[in-house]
């Protein structure tokens, strides 16, 4: 164990955030000035911290090429660092690549390599971590994005709720650059951003104020050489940054413990029988089971970025874990009209429904579990290894 | 609010491939701004790659179960690019010389076809969107930034929604979306609906030197593109195993000659265009549509009328377009049709 590591687990320690992984934990670096160069000499001074990105795999595309190449596609590991001067917070993704994919106007076919850093909107207190892949109609992500562009970096910041629901934030908070460094072959991307933005934006709601002393982040990386966007692309489960010196939130504090807790009486083994019961009916993993193809979601992907929390929401509240935009027959629900000798969407592989109101209701059934029976559901999906992940970790990119 | 359909039929034989309807539409939307490479209207020869090249095997759609199948984006290569020339000096007197490198390009393939003289045979496919009902691209993208409209089933992209992922360019299996690199967004034939709105048809239909487009609505039951998809069914969709459900339909050429044999000879019963080559296209109508177009024909030719024959002819512009409340909106010509665009005149 790096020495970097040692002093990151004690000094969280000492915040008492235990309980929560320490792979989950990224410590934030007080310096009196902050780096604004990504390949600033200044950042050797900051402990970096392995934070693992995932291939997106919840949301199904229609990319030919980016699907073929996903069934194999490896874990992306990225080094995070994080400093704060005490008035703003900068936070570093570092990641390997070996090619600049920052395509020229006329290269319409082609993708940019890219990053992106999600916050959410509502914290402390008894906020519920959002769904960590753009958030959800009851908790809303602010993402900060760039992509790289021939003609200079794209920047992009977003509110969300939800895959396909963001919309543009005009006046950003964030300072967004990444710069490449071909002799290392890894890409670097800063996001700077004032603790407590100066202005707040026209009529909005008041920017997301990062004064506590802890924040859940989440990363993305895009790679434009697997013609990586929008949805296609890797992201980390939710980290948590301590950031030394800001008040603390005891309820925050105990909200987020519980969030990671599985539950004591979790027994993998039993897990993995009440998912055969439970669960493999409707849900195959890695695209394997008895479950008709697309029937639900694929429980293979959701381990590495998941919350014990989440997963223990979506399996007692189904209806209340609804993520807009995962159903693959998402254009055809049943209250809509089809077009007359359009093939028709098979009914019962729609994920969910809307009412009248617009109001979705899940087709997973509430089932009768106990608490124990739902930790042991959830400690054993966790444990599902990620395809690829037994793979070399030669951090690399998406293979077409 | 009712749901209309505005669709198009196109009579191959009677397509010249003089690319008229190309420039058309190219002068009317896609000579700037980032769109100079796209053709929203295109005119390929057949057999052959199509434009983008090989679009066909580019995948999009939806299979049997209606689920929407893989598709890819295409490369700028695929789409190719028009040759420059230096006719600022050519206008002046001297030879014209390109300006580009000349390998491949848009419509690369042109009058290539397939066959061995004297038994060679092509033939022209004209396409824009298909404004289909169950769009490829309206499924694909993740932001429901596409959407068709229900007073005539036109179909839009959304600029304040698109994010440029090019989803939809995978699932449109006819290639008939586009990348405007300059905004980062996706753009289409947007069936020219500020034209259509005031009774007149799209710029490609218009100016259709060869007249073989007609344009109105599929419900119209005493429209033309009625009658020719629905009632003498000669109009047919391209590739309806895609399953969008296209609503651009043509009517497929006749095959044609006869072969000749080595001897010079016609081979009686033969056909120059191969029928299942049609069927590939076209679907299993054609034989049925081809026979009807030979036996409306053979009417005429023994003297007596024919219904189906007067509407293919398309005498005037008002027997091809039917989009106003009353028919009179088409015969306003030029300037009234620009006295009603700017509000001055009431049809």
């Amino acid at each position: 164990m790096s020495a970097g590591a040692l002093l990151i687990g004690l000094g969280l320690a000492s915040l008492g955030l235990g309980g929560i992984p320490p792979g989950e934990l990224v410590s934030v670096q007080r310096v009196s000035k902050l780096p604004r160069e990504p390949w600033s000499p200044a950042w050797s001074e900051v402990p970096s911290h392995t934070v693992t990105l995932w291939p997106q795999r919840s949301v199904a595309l229609n990319d030919r090429t980016v699907n073929r190449g996903l069934g194999g596609a490896a874990p992306r590991p990225a080094a995070v660092r994080a400093a704060t001067d005490g008035r703003s917070l900068a936070v570093l993704l570092e990641w390997s690549d070996a090619t600049v994919n920052q395509p020229e106007p006329e290269d319409v076919g082609a993708f940019a390599d890219g990053a992106a850093l999600q916050l959410p909107v509502v914290m402390g207190g008894d906020a519920r971590l959002p769904y960590v892949g753009m958030g959800d109609d009851g908790a809303h992500v602010v993402i900060a994005m760039v992509r790289a562009r021939a003609m200079g970096a794209d920047p992009k910041e977003l509110v969300a709720a939800g895959p396909g629901s963001y919309s543009r934030v005009d006046e950003r908070t964030f300072e967004l650059t990444m710069a490449h460094d071909p002799k290392e072959g890894r890409w670097r991307a800063l996001f700077h951003r004032p603790l407590v933005p100066a202005s707040r934006p026209q009529g909005g709601p008041p920017s997301t104020r990062l004064d506590r002393a802890v924040v859940p982040v989440a990363f993305a990386v895009w790679d434009g050489a697997g013609s990586e966007r929008g949805g296609n692309k890797s992201l980390s489960g939710w980290k948590l940054l301590s950031l030394p010196g800001q008040p603390e939130d005891v309820a925050w504090r105990r909200s987020l413990e519980a969030e990671w807790e599985v539950g004591g009486s979790a027994d993998p083994r039993k897990g993995k029988e009440l998912t055969d019961a439970y669960c493999l009916p409707c849900h195959r993993i890695h695209g394997e089971g008895r479950a008709a193809l697309h029937m639900a979601p694929d429980l293979g992907a959701v381990g590495p970025i998941s919350t014990p929390g989440y997963l223990r929401r979506s399996i007692a509240l189904p209806s209340e874990s609804i993520v807009p935009h995962t159903n693959p027959n998402r254009h055809y629900l049943s209250s809509e009209p089809r077009p007359a000798g359009g093939f028709t969407n098979d009914e019962t592989l729609t994920w969910y429904s809307r009412d009248e109101s617009g109001q979705p209701t899940s087709r997973m059934p509430v089932f009768e579990l106990e608490e124990s029976e739902i930790a042991s559901l959830v400690s054993y999906i966790l444990s599902i290894p990620a395809p690829g992940a037994g793979a070399a970790s030669k951090p690399g990119k998406v293979k077409p | 609010m009712s749901t209309r359909q505005l669709a198009m039929v196109m009579d191959l034989n009677k397509c010249i491939g003089c690319q008229t309807c190309t420039v058309a539409c190219k002068t009317q939307w896609t000579n700037r701004n980032g769109r100079e490479y796209m053709y929203w209207n295109n005119v390929e020869t057949r057999p052959g790659t199509g434009y983008p090249r090989n679009w066909e095997g580019m995948g999009g759609g939806f299979d049997a179960q209606g689920h929407l199948r893989d598709g890819v984006v295409a490369t700028r290569a695929d789409y190719g690019t028009p040759w420059d020339f230096n006719l600022d000096e050519a206008a002046l007197g001297q030879e014209v010389v390109a300006q580009s490198k000349l390998e491949s390009g848009p419509n690369w393939d042109e009058d290539v076809g397939a066959g061995d003289f004297p038994n060679s045979y092509f033939f022209y496919l004209p396409r824009i969107c298909n404004h289909c009902s169950n769009p490829g691209c309206l499924a694909a993208c993740p932001r429901s930034a596409i959407f068709k409209r229900s007073q005539d089933g036109v179909v839009l992209v959304d600029q304040s929604r698109c994010e440029g992922y090019r989803y939809c360019i995978a699932g449109c299996p006819y290639k008939k979306i586009y990348f405007n690199p300059k905004i980062s967004k996706s753009e289409k034939c947007i069936f020219c609906f500020p034209r259509v709105e005031r009774g007149l048809a799209p710029a490609c239909a218009d100016q259709c030197v060869g007249r073989i487009r007609f344009v109105g609505y599929l419900d119209d039951l005493e429209g033309q593109v009625h009658k020719l998809v629905e009632v003498y069914k000669v109009a047919l969709p391209l590739h309806a195993e895609y399953g969008t459900v296209p609503n651009v339909f043509y009517v497929p050429p006749l095959p044609g000659p006869p072969k000749f044999d080595a001897m010079g000879k016609p081979i009686p019963g033969s056909e120059r265009i191969p029928i299942p080559y049609l069927e590939s296209l076209f679907g299993p109508g054609t034989r049925a549509a081809l026979a009807t177009l030979e036996r409306e024909m053979k009417k005429r030719q023994e003297g007596k009328g024919s219904e189906l024959l007067d509407l293919l002819i398309a005498y005037k512009h008002s027997d091809m377009f039917r989009l106003g409340k009353q028919n009179d909106l088409v015969q306003l010509g030029r300037r009234g049709a620009r006295a009603v665009a700017v509000g001055e005149q009431r049809p």
